[in-house]
């Protein structure tokens, strides 16, 4: 429900220029600004956890992944030499259009990953605080602050050669 | 498929045959206890023995323990049931995690190499299909085999463990604490699995209240835990190792083998030893002389030099087996014969007596110089089925009686049964005379008592007779029994009256009745 100076139609207006510029790709719309990411979502069914909480030994499944759009802002990469000598880490921001999500039917948690730039991000943070008119019925966006995880971890590909 | 040539002896491994040993039908696990069974006994002990609880809106609600730390996705998503819908935790809440191992270096392990371990624990399984001894063996000079396990000593090791606890009110929290304190000290983990003894140093209780957050109540407390590693395996080397004695040790006549290599230092290793010959035969190097001992002799004694097969049968001369029938001369005992199937027992007391643990019935005569009945018997009963009984056999003999004697049938002494004495001496009646015959004769209706056996017959001298109340001098009286009838007859001239029918004439003696 829009506030009494909040139209509806001025919220539709929000959401069709946002669409418009991040892109929109459950309607296979092209935005201006058109980044693309897919989110995998792991298959809480399938994938069976020890006493530690983690999902050794290829026991971690995740579900298909889902094609989304968003604003990514990437930090630089930061390198830490101090024990094992050059190890890339880095942060970014994805922020989403929530509306995407609910065309999509899925919902993102902490702990789904991201697949952007040839890289895996975990989801450590999710900020959904940008409400529209401060009505909390028309939260707007879905903000992942995610961190690059290590390919070794996630098993989603073989990174070994040997 | 090209043939393969086989690698050269200098290449290939060296293998000791008696490790290679199927375990497939073995019942013995392979034993394995690692870091994970350690934080496992340790959680399972929290969930299922301690079962921290809280009471929240008037429910008990069990308070979840989690590991620290886990994969974000299984935190958030996974056990959702963890955080609300806000991603924020729900508390109470324990959580806990390893934060140090230290090795007990207290406890020798040799671990030079880690793949040949020196130190082991060995075990003997008690019953299995090996380890038997039948007929067959015995003839064949068969041991039997026993099945031993040896596993290597584990590293012993003090696990520490950090555990934080966080609750909403101060009230909950001491309920949570106060069953910790209680199970502190115990052995932690499931019953039928490995348990570890726990301590717990010490508790830091804080509530942090602060602007702009939650208030919350955590304890924080350090749990170090005695455990020991050992692990299934090593490079494919398995930690539990199985061996089986030998069935039979082979000594060639042309091998020399000291007897000590085989059975170790101790002398009470039970081997047989078959000594197999050459093809040619041979001698004993030492023969063995074969003589009869006591009690025992010998079919074919003589010397057994090992060039033929000879007989020797031991006998003892008479089947001594526990249902045979066994013939001694004498037996002694040193402790005490055990006779029947109840086992009484015969023994020597300290005083030098024979004593028997048991009633004793004897069918035959009982002779014995003396019998004495043992003063600590307060009563005594003697129940004889028939016959009599005779004491002493001459009359100087003195029989004592301490104490009264009760008799109920007759009392004869000195050939005088006392009690038809009694009955006679009690007798003392009156009676009147029931006719007078004029001058000297007076006639009453009774009879004289008869006095028994050993007593003086009834006589006048037994009775007073009194006339018209005056007494009658005995020298004058004489007295008759006349059937039933008893006359009184009177020496008219020597009393110096005479008797007549009115007279009333009193009797007053030995009268029957």
């Amino acid at each position: 429900m829009a506030g009494r100076f909040l139209p509806q139609n001025d919220v539709n207006l929000i959401t069709r220029v946002t669409r418009e510029l991040v892109g929109d790709k459950q309607n296979n719309k092209d935005g201006i600004i058109n980044q693309e990411c897919v989110v995998y979502k792991p298959s809480l069914q399938e994938s069976v956890t020890n006493m530690y909480g983690e999902a050794a030994g290829g026991k971690k499944v995740y579900k298909n992944g889902v094609q989304m759009n968003a604003l990514i802002d990437a930090e630089d990469f930061d390198f830490n030499q101090e024990e094992f000598g050059p190890d890339a880490g880095q942060t970014a921001t994805f922020s989403f259009l929530r509306q995407s999500f609910i065309d999509a039917s899925m919902v993102l948690e902490i702990g789904d990953l991201i697949d952007w730039n040839y890289g895996y991000f975990e989801v450590g943070t999710i900020n959904e605080n940008q409400l529209i008119g401060g009505q909390f019925d028309q939260n707007y966006s879905v903000i992942a602050n995610a961190f690059l995880i290590r390919k070794s971890s996630i098993q989603i590909e073989r990174v070994r050669s040997i | 498929m090209a043939r393969e040539k086989p690698i050269p002896r200098s290449a290939r491994k060296e293998i000791n045959r008696g490790r290679i040993r199927s375990r497939d039908n073995d019942t013995v696990k392979q034993i394995s206890v690692g870091l994970m069974d350690i934080d496992a006994a340790i959680m399972f002990y929290f969930n299922n023995t301690i079962q921290p609880m809280v009471e929240e809106n008037g429910e008990s609600i069990k308070v979840p323990l989690m590991y620290s730390n886990p994969e974000r996705w299984a935190m958030v998503q996974k056990n959702g049931y963890l955080v609300d819908n806000k991603k924020q935790l729900i508390i109470p809440l324990i959580a806990f995690k390893r934060t140090s191992i230290e090795k007990d270096d207290t406890m020798s392990v040799d671990k030079l190499d880690p793949k040949d371990p020196k130190l082991f624990y060995t075990f003997q399984r008690k019953y299995s299909e090996k380890n038997r001894y039948d007929k067959f063996s015995v003839q064949q000079g068969l041991n039997k085999v026993n099945e031993l396990y040896t596993v290597g000593v584990p590293d012993y090791v003090s696990v520490t463990y950090d555990f934080v606890i966080w609750t909403s009110y101060t009230e909950q929290m001491n309920k949570i604490v106060e069953k910790i304190i209680w199970s502190e000290g115990s052995y932690w983990g499931e019953d039928g699995k490995f348990k570890f003894r726990t301590s717990i140093d010490n508790y830091t209780d804080a509530s942090e209240v602060s602007v702009n957050s939650e208030r919350l109540i955590r304890t924080n407390f350090s749990v170090t835990l005695k455990g020991y590693l050992i692990p299934e395996e090593f490079n494919k080397v398995l930690t539990t190792q199985k061996t089986l004695t030998p069935k039979r040790i082979l000594i060639g006549d042309d091998v020399s083998v000291n007897l000590t290599n085989l059975v170790g230092d101790s002398k009470t290793k039970d081997v047989k030893i078959s000594v197999q010959q050459g093809s040619s035969g041979g001698a004993l190097d030492k023969s063995i002389k074969i003589t009869a001992g006591t009690g025992v002799s010998i079919g074919g004694a003589g010397i057994f030099d090992g060039t033929e097969s000879k007989n020797f049968t031991f006998a003892i001369g008479q089947e001594v087996g526990t249902t045979s029938t066994v013939q001694f001369n004498n037996v002694t005992a040193s402790n005490a014969i055990h006779i029947g199937p109840t086992s009484f027992e015969i023994s020597q007391r300290d005083d030098g007596k024979a004593q028997v643990n048991t009633d004793w019935v004897v069918k035959g005569d009982i002779f014995a110089e003396n019998y004495i009945v043992s003063s600590s018997i307060v009563s005594m009963s003697v129940m004889q089925s028939s016959g009599s009984t005779i004491f002493g056999d001459t009359i100087d003999d003195n029989h004592q009686f301490t104490g009264s004697v009760n008799i109920s049938g007759s009392l004869s002494v000195d050939g005088v049964t006392t009690g038809d004495t009694n009955s006679y001496l009690r007798k003392q009646f009156v009676k009147k005379a029931n006719s007078i015959t004029a001058p000297s004769t007076a006639s009453f209706a009774a009879v004289t008592a008869s006095a028994p056996n050993g007593l003086t017959a009834t006589s006048e001298q037994d009775f007073v007779f009194f006339i018209n109340g005056q007494y009658m001098e005995h020298d004058a009286l004489t007295i008759q029994q006349a059937g039933s009838t008893f006359h009184l007859i009177v020496d008219v001239s020597s009393i110096g009256y005479d008797l007549e029918s009115d007279d009333e004439i009193i009797a007053q003696g030995k009268f029957n009745s």
